[in-house]
């Protein structure tokens, strides 16, 4: 069930909020349950068999994170953590990457393993790096008392259950239990509806609209031209922006509704003036996470800590970060260049002094970013270096000719423009509905 | 905590950033140095565990992003 449907906004979440509030806030565990019941649905409407796979990732977790805080020796709680984190991989592995594997192990060995063809279970990846976050915040002592209950809600809670952003136990659990957030805030119901129709426009005018332009350049790349290229390319970038923003500021807005606050996911990423920068703004919760979990200790496994260590570290971090996108070479070559982008930053803050105009900054980031989309988008390398070729084929510059372009398609294209670099995003607006007394 | 130990910590930092000492307070986020980047973040736990002798938590180390949560997180 996705959220921009009229079964999920019509019927699934005025249940579901209607229910919440009903229920007395002194029974904070039914409203803790229906929340969970809630989240198995919305779950199990996409693919009924697939979800006891969540049920079973929940409570094995659960089991592994009430073993590692009651250890009471730190050698063990480190196998435990170690164990678990492996166990979450492998699970993640198992259904994600098997037929990945395969495929290369089919190449390098000439071998004829078969595929396996699991169906994948939406949400996974999200999952298995919230998880591994509670994992290590149990090692940490962070998490004092443990309740299954709590933690099926922190995993499975349907807001923010299939595309993050990805968030902390403690941030949301002492959401749901401060007494301030029992009662219904018109405030907070007036901004949730708000950021949810902000979302909604994202997704079903920009992004769903760019989508029948870029998939109709990728279906004829072999004959566009150079602006054709450029627009295909450049509008695919839009397109994932305002697809996955335009989700997230839904999820914010739904996860409002119940008084609960969502982390900042995005905040005007292509404004970004170089790669670091960008990486700063674009799903902020999967930077934290890759740097908290993933760049952090690995730095701190070096015996001596040196800036070429750290490059190395950058660019390890950024093909698992590629590869977390999906199994396919593309998503590692994606890493990849989002990698070598930051490592040339590096290099020119440790090593050169000089300042680059604001403006002119921010167009070769954004060309950058562009050109390494067009590997998350293409269907294989022949296809990228098809659109990557046109983008450099001058002799057929004024071409619009294989593109059927729609008046719906252009709107969305400039309106993409306006909104990337003249507006301001959505988490700005919300600080400011918050600040101003909207329902006086 | 310790006056002495801040003024090691401070010290640390203001080498690590390659910055005057004078310029490193107790006010003093990471915000406020270009220096103050993912790479040199790690290098100055790493002196802070070295100078105090514990392991700084994992899920701790992006919030010590000041000489006041280094300071409160270690007190």
């Amino acid at each position: 069930m996705l959220f921009h449907n009229p079964l999920f906004l019509l019927a699934f979440l005025p249940i579901v909020f209607i229910l919440y509030f009903f229920i007395s806030k002194n029974k904070k565990n039914v409203r803790m349950y229906l929340l969970i019941f809630a989240g198995i649905i919305f779950y199990s409407v996409w693919n009924f068999k697939l979800s006891p796979i969540i049920v079973v990732s929940i409570l094995i977790n659960y089991y592994f994170g009430k073993r590692i805080s009651d250890s009471l020796s730190v050698i063990i709680k480190k196998k435990i953590l170690i164990i678990s984190i492996i166990f979450n991989i492998i699970f993640l592995a198992f259904f994600k990457y098997a037929d990945f594997i395969i495929f290369n192990l089919n190449i390098i060995f000439s071998s004829n393993f078969e595929f396996l063809n699991f169906p994948f279970p939406l949400a996974l990846s999200f999952v298995t790096f919230q998880t591994i976050a509670y994992l290590v915040d149990c090692y940490d002592g962070n998490v004092i008392k443990h309740n299954l209950r709590k933690y099926s809600l922190f995993i499975i809670f349907f807001p923010q259950l299939i595309a993050g952003p990805i968030v902390r136990y403690n941030s949301m659990i002492s959401q749901f239990e401060d007494k301030k957030n029992s009662s219904i805030i018109y405030k907070n119901i007036c901004i949730g509806l708000i950021v949810i129709a902000i979302g909604i426009i994202k997704k079903v005018l920009i992004a769903d609209n760019l989508s029948i332009l870029v998939d109709q350049g990728h279906n004829i790349n072999e004959q566009l031209s150079f602006i054709e290229s450029w627009l295909i390319s450049t509008s695919f970038t839009f397109q994932l922006y305002f697809d996955f923003s335009g989700y997230i500021d839904m999820a914010t807005g739904i996860a409002l509704l119940f008084n609960i606050n969502l982390p900042q996911n995005f905040d005007s990423p292509f404004k970004a003036t170089n790669i670091i920068n960008f990486w700063q703004r674009w799903h902020i919760t999967l930077t934290n996470f890759l740097t908290n979990y993933i760049y952090n200790p690995l730095l701190r496994s070096f015996r001596k800590l040196t800036f070429y260590k750290s490059m190395l570290g950058t660019f390890i971090v950024f093909i698992i970060a590629g590869l977390w996108h999906g199994p396919s070479w593309l998503f590692i070559i994606f890493g990849g260049l989002h990698g070598v982008g930051i490592i040339v930053n590096q290099i020119f803050k440790k090593f050169f002094v000089f300042k680059i105009n604001k403006i002119i900054a921010q167009i070769f980031t954004f060309l950058y970013i562009n050109f390494t989309f067009i590997f998350f988008r293409s269907e294989n390398i022949e296809d990228a270096l098809r659109i990557i070729n046109g983008m450099f084929n001058l002799s057929r510059t004024a071409e619009l000719s294989f593109l059927n372009l729609s008046t719906n398609s252009i709107y969305a294209f400039v309106a993409s423009i306006l909104v990337c670099f003249v507006c301001k995003n959505t988490n700005f607006i919300i600080i400011q509905l918050r600040q101003k007394n909207i329902l006086d | 905590m310790p006056n002495k130990l801040i003024e090691k910590i401070i010290l640390s930092i203001s080498k690590i950033l390659n910055e005057p000492i004078k310029n490193v307070t107790m006010a003093s986020k990471s915000d406020d140095f270009n220096r103050w980047d993912s790479l040199n973040h790690v290098r100055i736990m790493l002196e802070i565990e070295k100078i105090t002798k514990k392991k700084i938590k994992t899920s701790k180390i992006s919030e010590l992003n000041s000489v006041k949560a280094i300071s409160e997180y270690l007190s």
